[in-house]
């Protein structure tokens, strides 16, 4: 993991990237409990708006040796996959991750606040697992949170996923 | 005959073991969730590596145990 995470590192100091954060199960897993995923999502910001932004992440892990496997990069026995910032919420959740440490890697993973209104965001039934488990065990700054969901306009789905999954009353 | 009041009691000593069965698991996930990321990945690894064994139509070819 340690030396995935390193090569993820040196697409942004190479500037084959501008930035990246860790998202999807990882970036649950952070803050919940161990919960079973199979690929590492890599959000990213690439240097440059082109029709194939994947093309040049894709060159540089090639001529590292690296293999594809469907829409995954196996870099050092894990499958990543790369995702460009699709929206302003997932772009502004990459700028503002939180820096994290791995080992002695330093890597970033998508602030607590910024995943849940992201899982809010795309709402697929395991997001909504996700959410159900973070809401429970993390420790979330709420007044962060809603300043962040009434900006994206995620706040009342936010209100009836907390009525419709929690004990509100 | 059914003893009303020994149903009554049966039922509310399960109900107490309920209780504490789940009182158990959270204290457990909140410990879990305390780990440290890389302790995190290990424990997921050892997931992967039990559910290997499980197939789920059409998903298996994406389900590569990691290795760190």
């Amino acid at each position: 993991m340690e030396k995935t995470l390193k090569i993820i590192k040196e697409l942004k100091e190479k500037k084959v990237l501008k930035d990246f954060s860790i998202g999807g199960g990882i970036a649950a897993l952070y803050y919940i409990e161990p919960l079973l995923t199979y690929d590492l999502d890599i959000l990213f910001i690439p240097i440059e708006d082109s029709i194939d932004i994947l093309t040049p992440i894709y060159r540089y892990l090639k001529e590292k040796g690296f293999k594809t496997k469907g829409e995954h990069v196996l870099i050092e026995g894990i499958p990543v996959q790369f995702i460009p910032v699709y929206n302003d919420l997932v772009k502004e959740a990459v700028l503002y991750s939180d820096e994290v440490k791995y080992g002695r890697i330093k890597t970033k993973v998508l602030g607590l606040e910024y995943l849940i209104a992201v899982m809010l965001q795309t709402y697929r039934p395991k997001d909504r697992e996700r959410l159900i488990k973070v809401l429970e065990e993390a420790k979330i700054d709420l007044k962060l949170l809603k300043k962040i969901l009434k900006k994206y306009r995620l706040y009342d789905k936010y209100v009836q996923f907390k009525e419709m999954y929690f004990d509100t009353k | 005959m059914i003893n009303m009041s020994n149903l009554r009691k049966c039922t509310l000593i399960q109900n107490k073991a309920i209780e504490k069965i789940i009182r158990e698991k959270e204290q457990r996930r909140k410990k879990l969730s305390e780990l440290s990321f890389k302790e995190k990945i290990h424990i997921l690894v050892e997931l992967q590596k039990m559910a290997e064994g499980v197939t789920k139509h059409g998903k298996t070819a994406d389900r590569v145990v990691w290795y760190i």
